[in-house]
């Protein structure tokens, strides 16, 4: 019901299907993995916007809008995301199953055909992208990028991993830097929509009650029709150089933030990943962990303080929202608790809690059509592809040792504030 | 003890569930769906963060801004332990939220659903506030208050009821302020407890790999019939037309941020055709292929973030239109003008038919989720509306029920524009 099947078409495109009649919807997800660039990095976030945005037979988003309305509202998302040392450029589309149309239409196709157009077929003029078209998605490709920084959670996480990954790719925003998107040129556009398509490691994803291998094979025949070359699909481990990073910024915040970057040199691939993935999840992964129980219940310092486990490059990250004079103090106190799973105090209680919060929501995740999605994509790049029931198995074999050992490679790597100006900086 | 058990069914999607009105008082909904592994369950009283004022048995009492949402953390938290740690060894994921009407407590798990339905219903049930846990968690809400001061996104809705709502308790924080909460204590907590926590108050939904026996027999054990209480809900008076056409706040942001609110009349309670209606009214006027959103997208006066809703509880309703912008009043300017031109011309007829047909989709896909269903089930219980007319409304609506809402929720004149801008324009 949940296992994925998955098999490579042609040489770097790989078809993942999970076949399931259990959903009202369905949904195909096209991800084509380039290398995360400092020279390429914006051109494939503003070509990610403009694929999703036209095609040659739908030449402006308003004639795009209204024709995936009509097909039942289905969804037609683009997105760019970072993925180790990849910019993924995803276009997907989800729509209500054909058993469930008012009046007997056959969704799935049409839509299957139009997400290959606004692959295959996109709007040009000539050896370029349209210039109106890339103004319009200049601009609000360049007002995410603000936007991003209103929200200050998510804002400091993603300040602490440019401070931590100075010398890494993952360093590297997902939409490349504000000034590299205002210099794009159509033209630099249409080859970057080349580029991609002859070299990206291709993922096609589908789950419901569809038809994957008549999908898979209309891709895979667009692709066959281009010389390809695709990339290596490897991702380097972050390196620590032993030079914790520091930085303070200042904004007119009430609350400030502080986030915590650790190497922990484990990564997806290493049998001790598993270990790594339980000792996050111990430290700060459920209202039982270390962090929750203490800094948020015990001390009162803050709101949220939890910890995520990056397995592609073996990064750890803590966030905690906390008041200016507390900062020292929460910071103390979350590393006192990352040495506390050094020194093995660890409870029993501590770690089944953990154990069954990832097999729980191992059942969770297959009963949802994106669940499904997302817990296969974030996968594509390991060798092997496991079910959430198996991977909650590995990690409830984990023991009380072995998250010790994890936690011994775990070394603080870079501390960054987020806080006001008032007063003096502590 | 007993329970009348209803079974409600849709054939068009292939669906029903119960509803049981149980001797208690509660009303229970169980949503079985078939090949699911997981279950989601909310238990759930109507008592929110607009319930600060009431009269609970002849006595009137008015509590501390932020009372609904300090009382659900603290109901986390009996004489025997904290709910937390109950479901820790269950593996359940459990959470709660508080909103304008109702607080919810709520988990979902793939497994041991007996186990974690007996925790929900007992510590729901089991109220332990003292001098000490209540002044814990001044520190844990203070800094949730602080964390939504610097959402602006949270910050322009505020502003925005603040500007739309002369006396009504809908434009406070949910959370309160920092100075209210210091004002709650145990008694304080225990008298809304006492008022609003009872079974006919309530009502608990599971939705997945349910069984109705099981759940209704674990009702019947756990859920105990209280002394029946006279509550009666106080609300202002509040006029029809907004408080202020424009509020504004400085805020560390690059791109300001609008809401464009459309004050309605409260006191009418709308209807499950009504309801679809609105969707379906705001779709066709708003979605990303109407006239509206090209002429926004086209001047460079919105970006994808674009969008809508509307804010409907007991005495008030609204339609708010949002987004980021550069420039926010030619935006809403922009709004009101198609606004009028559907007032005057009426709506589209294919667009309309377009987005009638995306509204009922919408609906199907949220029967894939157990968490939508159990979202939706619980509102329905407080509103009175049922699920499946909703549906039913959508796929059968007209045009002309759809251009009715319009006229009833839209009116131009009467408008408030909330704005967070970065500052540094005016520097």
């Amino acid at each position: 019901m949940e296992q994925l099947i998955r098999r490579e078409l042609s040489h770097g495109i790989y078809l993942n299907s999970v076949r399931d009649d259990r959903f009202k919807s369905g949904r195909i997800s096209v991800n084509m993995f380039v290398p995360l660039k400092e020279e390429t990095a914006a051109e494939n976030a503003l070509l990610t916007q403009l694929l999703g945005r036209s095609c040659k037979d739908y030449p402006d988003y308003i004639s795009l809008n209204r024709e995936v309305s009509r097909l039942y509202g289905a969804a037609l998302t683009a997105e760019c995301v970072k993925m180790g040392d990849f910019q993924a450029i995803t276009l997907s589309v989800s729509g209500l199953d054909d058993r469930y149309t008012l009046n007997g239409e056959v969704l799935s196709k049409e839509l299957a055909e139009l997400l290959c157009k606004m692959i295959f077929e996109p709007k040009l003029e000539g050896e370029a992208f349209a210039g109106y078209d890339v103004e319009q998605e200049r601009r609000q490709l360049l007002e995410l990028i603000e936007a991003e920084a209103n929200e200050k959670r998510g804002y400091a996480i993603k300040q602490c991993i440019r401070l931590m990954c100075e010398n890494d790719r993952f360093g590297i925003s997902r939409f490349g830097t504000y000034e590299q998107v205002q210099c794009v040129t159509p033209e630099q556009l249409y080859k970057a929509w080349r580029r991609v398509l002859e070299t990206a490691i291709v993922n096609i994803v589908v789950v419901g009650e569809l038809d994957s291998e008549g999908i898979g094979e209309a891709l895979n025949a667009e692709f066959k029709r281009i010389e390809r070359k695709p990339v290596n699909g490897v991702i380097k481990p972050y390196i620590f150089d032993g030079e914790v990073k520091q930085e303070t910024e200042i904004q007119e915040v009430m609350q400030s933030k502080l986030v915590l970057g650790f190497s922990c040199n484990i990564t997806a691939g290493d049998e001790r990943a598993d270990h790594a993935k339980l000792m996050t999840l111990v430290l700060g992964g459920t209202p039982s962990s270390k962090l929750f129980t203490n800094v948020r219940e015990k001390e009162s310092l803050c709101y949220y303080c939890a910890a995520s486990y990056n397995r592609q490059k073996g990064i750890i990250l803590v966030d905690s929202g906390v008041e200016k004079q507390n900062i020292e103090k929460a910071k103390k106190e979350i590393l006192n608790q990352l040495e506390q799973i050094k020194l093995g105090n660890i409870t029993e209680f501590e770690i089944s809690a953990a154990k069954l919060a990832v097999g729980d929501s191992a059942g969770m995740v297959t009963d949802s059509v994106s669940g499904i999605d997302k817990f296969y994509s974030s996968q594509l790049f390991e060798k092997e592809i496991l079910s959430p029931a198996q991977a909650a198995q590995r990690i409830s074999a984990v023991t009380k040792e072995q998250i010790v050992e994890a936690a011994k490679c775990v070394e603080l790597a870079a501390v960054y504030v987020l806080t006001d100006g008032k007063e003096g900086i502590e | 003890m007993s329970a009348k058990i209803t079974e409600i069914k849709n054939d068009r999607l292939n669906e029903k569930y119960y509803k049981i009105d149980h001797e208690s008082g509660l009303t229970v909904y169980v949503f079985p769906k078939e090949g699911y592994k997981s279950t989601y369950a909310v238990y759930g009283t109507n008592f929110g963060s607009v319930n600060t004022h009431f009269v609970a048995d002849g006595k009137e009492i008015i509590s501390p801004d932020g009372i609904a949402h300090y009382l659900e953390h603290k109901l986390f938290e009996s004489e025997d332990g904290d709910a937390f740690t109950k479901y820790a060894k269950t593996g359940a994921n459990a959470n709660a939220y508080t909103s304008f009407e109702k607080t919810c407590y709520l988990f979902s798990c793939s497994t041991k659903l007996e186990e974690n339905l007996r925790i929900l219903l007992s510590f729901v049930q089991s109220p332990y506030f003292t001098d000490e846990t209540v002044a814990k968690e001044q520190g844990i809400i203070g800094q949730e208050i602080r964390m939504y001061d610097d959402a602006p996104d949270w910050r322009v809705m505020f502003n925005l009821l603040g500007g739309m709502y002369h006396n009504h308790p809908v434009k406070v924080d949910i959370a309160g302020t920092v100075e209210s909460i210091a004002a709650i204590t145990p008694a304080k907590l225990y008298e809304c407890y006492n008022s609003f926590y009872t079974p006919e108050n309530m009502a608990l939904c599971v939705v997945g790999n349910a069984d109705v026996d099981m759940v209704v027999s674990l009702v019947d054990e756990l859920v105990k019939k209280t002394e029946s209480k006279q509550v009666e809900r106080i609300f202002p008076d509040e006029p029809l037309s907004v408080a202020t056409d424009y509020v504004e706040q400085v805020l560390p942001v690059t791109v300001p941020l609008f809401q464009l609110g459309f004050k309605a009349d409260g006191s009418v309670k709308l209807s499950e055709k009504q309801t679809a209606a609105c969707e379906v009214m705001l779709m066709t006027l708003a979605s990303n292929y109407s006239p509206m959103y090209k002429e926004l997208m086209d001047n460079g006066l919105i970006n994808e973030s674009f969008g809508y809703e509307q804010l409907e509880g007991p005495y008030y309703n609204g339609l708010l239109f949002s987004g980021e912008s550069k420039n926010p009043k030619a935006a809403a300017e922009i709004i009101k003008k198609h606004v009028s031109n559907a007032l005057e011309n009426g709506l589209d007829k294919d667009d309309f038919e377009i987005a009638k047909k995306a509204i009922y989709a919408d609906y199907a896909s949220y029967l894939n989720s157990v968490s939508s269903i159990g979202g939706a089930l619980i509102s329905c219980a407080f509103t009175g509306r049922e699920l499946f007319k909703t549906i039913e409304a959508v796929a059968q609506l007209e045009i002309e029920e759809a251009e009715e809402m319009l006229k009833f929720l839209l009116n131009p004149e009467n408008t408030t524009l909330s704005v967070i801008r970065g500052g540094q324009e005016n520097v």
